[in-house]
């Protein structure tokens, strides 16, 4: 029992942060007034160079063969620079193509030849061997795959399979939102969650992507507090400020921590994967929230403009709130907690 | 980064859980008066004779030397049995022991610790005054140096159990003189002794759980002062250190057998303004999902504090962390059992009793040993770094 990185884990995390922080700094959004999703792209090859991609995917599917541990680790700093959700896409339908009998399509996707989108249902949807709803994609690429996953499976599909695709303007300005449907379509892989539990997995992931927001979000708060000036010495220097940030670590903590006992508990029993995770994504995305709507409020009048960075913070915050479901979506899970059994 | 425990740890796990089965007092915990005293010490001396007491105590002090991650089974599994709270008992093994065995002379262990270990003392903690409760190094309670004696006046308040200790952990002013954290010594003061006066305060849940301890005149040999006479700060700050070991945990446990508790209660209690249960209804079933994410998280928190505690000589500000998350989720645990209960919550009787006692207690847990105003200041400027 150890719930903190060992030595090779936090390399693995350093060596992540680094890259991102000069590549795709979160501050990069700043310059776009709307999504460019090519700009996103650029980055793919990178991240497939880096094996971002097949992180955590076994050597015979052409991973890196670290697992969900060392994948955390990974989605928490991409949430902190607010990197693509769909790198998250790309590495579930990795698996699936691999698990289904396509590695070429796999190997395509890990190189980055391919990309994926992440296709969010807006509602009821049905997925399966044969899928139906409605979705958001986010970044949609003509030529690429797109994602669709709940608790029964994930599938992997192309833009071209749903009905009237949609350009919609995003409240997160760092993906594109297209809308479309899905009418008993076939996807291209299907998996469902008995074969292999990937939606708790991706649920996770979301949940250290959620992390990475929260606590990039606090850090910003942090730094602007000890520096701004007011009344003749820093804001952080008062005790109303004071509490705001003890409240954002004290949300951080319970995150992370929730986050990495469900990301060790993928290999657990249905029951406690299941609680484990939803309780991962319900406090890691509470305290994203809350750490990115206090990062606004404690840069003030500066917070509120578009110039400053707080506002992508909270953006993004919700946009991983929604992907998978929210919390009404999954609290039937939490309904039982198995350690008081 | 691993959840699992070893074999031996496992096996372990499932001593503690069979040995606890067949000796945890299944006879509900008194309430008030001198009662609660016997009670606690025959379940100490229960755990004396299974070998089971001083779990985080070191072996050469009688205790049992678990390893950190055995601690923390221990307290789990108590906390999964549902065994009673270490109640008046927790001053002696989480504050007053580990004290005495960091900082105590050799006459002084010798003396306390195997009675502490065995279920003979109740001890206390005398350090809040009136005038001295968050800002505890304003303390007057004096103490003048008379020979090999101490002589002791003035008032403590809000001490926990105080009716009933034979001893007490006494933070007094020896030098007024010096500035404020430089004039303070640590001694142990006898409850027997001539001159001191106990008076119990009635509690908001109506028994007795703190008191008033009034000192006129009342002599302690120096031989009772532990570390230093004008050193007792340091020995304070240790004190209130051990306070945040995984002792904590059987009270997470209890918290998140409440959660369940209260779902289960849920799924019986017809709604009286709809058909179904009120489980059914939707703001109760999201209230006590978050209820089950938090009391989740707040287990990880802990656990993720055993893992720096693994690492780390002495433990930092960190640990500050799972202790104001509980006593503020031990508060909205009782606010959500108000929602379900309904208007049962003002019948004193009967089997909507125990959640308005557990309404009402949880009162104190924000408060008691460092006010969560105080948890964050802690937390702003050691863990985070900002200017005081």
């Amino acid at each position: 029992m150890d719930l903190l990185p060992d030595a090779e884990q936090e390399q693995i995390a350093d060596s992540v942060a680094a890259f991102l922080r000069a590549q795709a700094p979160a501050a990069r959004l700043l310059e776009r007034d709307r999504p460019h999703a090519s700009a996103e792209r650029g980055l793919w090859p990178r991240y497939a160079a880096l094996g971002w991609f097949g992180m955590g995917l076994a050597e015979d599917l052409g991973g890196v063969g670290y697992g969900p541990a060392e994948e955390a680790l990974l989605y928490r700093e991409i949430g902190r620079t607010l990197a693509s959700p769909n790198i998250l896409a790309a590495r579930l339908a990795a698996e699936v193509a691999g698990r289904t009998g396509q590695p070429d399509v796999g190997q395509s996707l890990l190189a980055g030849d391919i990309t994926a989108a992440v296709a969010n249902p807006t509602g009821r949807c049905r997925l399966g061997p044969r899928c139906s709803g409605r979705f958001q994609v986010l970044d949609a690429d003509p030529d690429g795959r797109v994602v669709a996953w709940n608790d029964d499976g994930v599938a992997v599909l192309q833009l071209n399979q749903f009905k009237i695709v949609r350009s919609i303007p995003s409240l997160d300005a760092g993906v594109s939102l297209a809308v479309g449907e899905l009418e008993d379509a076939t996807p291209s892989a299907w998996i469902s969650a008995q074969e292999a539990p990937l939606p708790a997995f991706a649920m996770v992931m979301v949940a250290a992507m959620a992390c990475g927001v929260a606590e990039a979000a606090a850090a910003s708060a942090l730094d602007y507090v000890k520096f701004r000036q007011q009344f003749g010495r820093p804001i952080g220097s008062f005790q109303a400020i004071k509490h705001h940030c003890a409240n954002m670590a004290l949300a951080n903590e319970a995150a992370w921590a929730q986050t990495v006992m469900a990301t060790l508990s993928l290999d657990d029993d249905t029951a406690t994967r299941n609680f484990e995770t939803a309780a991962a994504k319900f406090v890691s995305t509470e305290a994203a929230n809350l750490c990115a709507a206090l990062n606004v409020q404690l840069h003030g009048g500066l917070g509120y403009a578009a110039e400053c960075d707080a506002h992508l913070y909270v953006k993004r915050a919700r946009l991983l709130e929604q992907l998978g479901g929210a919390r009404r979506a999954h609290r039937d899970k939490l309904m039982s907690f198995p350690m008081t059994a | 980064m691993d959840h699992q425990f070893t074999e031996d740890d496992r096996r372990f796990r499932q001593d503690v859980r069979a040995w606890l089965a067949d000796n945890a007092p299944t006879e509900p915990r008194p309430d008030d008066g001198p009662a609660i005293r016997a009670f606690d010490l025959a379940w100490q001396k229960r755990q004396y004779a299974g070998g089971w007491a001083g779990v985080s105590w070191p072996s050469e002090y009688g205790g049992r030397g678990l390893s950190l991650i055995r601690q923390m089974i221990w307290f789990e599994e108590c906390g999964r049995r549902g065994t009673p709270p270490l109640g008046s008992l927790s001053v002696a093994l989480n504050h007053a022991g580990p004290t005495l065995i960091m900082l105590g002379t050799e006459a002084q262990k010798a003396f306390h610790l195997p009675r502490i270990l065995r279920g003979e003392d109740v001890w206390c903690q005398g350090f809040s005054e009136p005038g001295a409760g968050s800002d505890l190094a304003g303390l007057r309670t004096r103490g003048v140096i008379d020979g090999d004696h101490l002589l002791v006046s003035g008032q403590k308040i809000w001490t926990s159990h105080a009716h009933l200790a034979r001893f007490q952990e006494l933070l007094v002013r020896t030098d007024p003189d010096a500035p404020r954290h430089a004039g303070l010594t640590w001694i142990i003061c006898d409850m027997t002794a001539p001159g001191v006066t106990v008076r119990p305060i009635r509690t908001m849940v109506g028994s007795h759980h703190y008191c008033e301890v009034f000192y006129d005149n009342v002599r302690i040999p120096l031989t009772h002062v532990v570390g230093e006479v004008n050193g007792g700060w340091s020995v304070a700050m240790a004190t209130l250190s051990f306070e945040r070991g995984p002792g904590l945990i059987t009270s997470q446990m209890a918290l998140a057998r409440q959660v369940a508790d209260l779902i289960a209660l849920a799924g019986g209690l017809p709604d009286p303004m709809g058909e179904g249960t009120m489980l059914q209804d939707d703001a109760v079933r999201g209230r006590l999902a978050q209820l089950n994410a938090e009391v989740a998280a707040l287990r990880s928190m802990t656990r993720m504090a055993v893992s720096r505690g693994l690492r780390q000589a002495a433990p930092g500000a960190e640990t500050s962390l799972p202790a104001l998350y509980y006593a503020e989720l031990a508060q909205r645990v009782q606010q959500a059992a108000i929602e379900v209960l309904g208007p049962a919550i003002l019948e004193r009787e009967g089997w909507s009793e125990a959640w308005t006692h557990e309404y009402l207690r949880a009162f104190m847990d924000t408060i008691a040993g460092g006010a969560s105003e105080i948890r964050r200041n802690i937390i702003a400027e050691r863990l985070l770094g900002l200017p005081r």
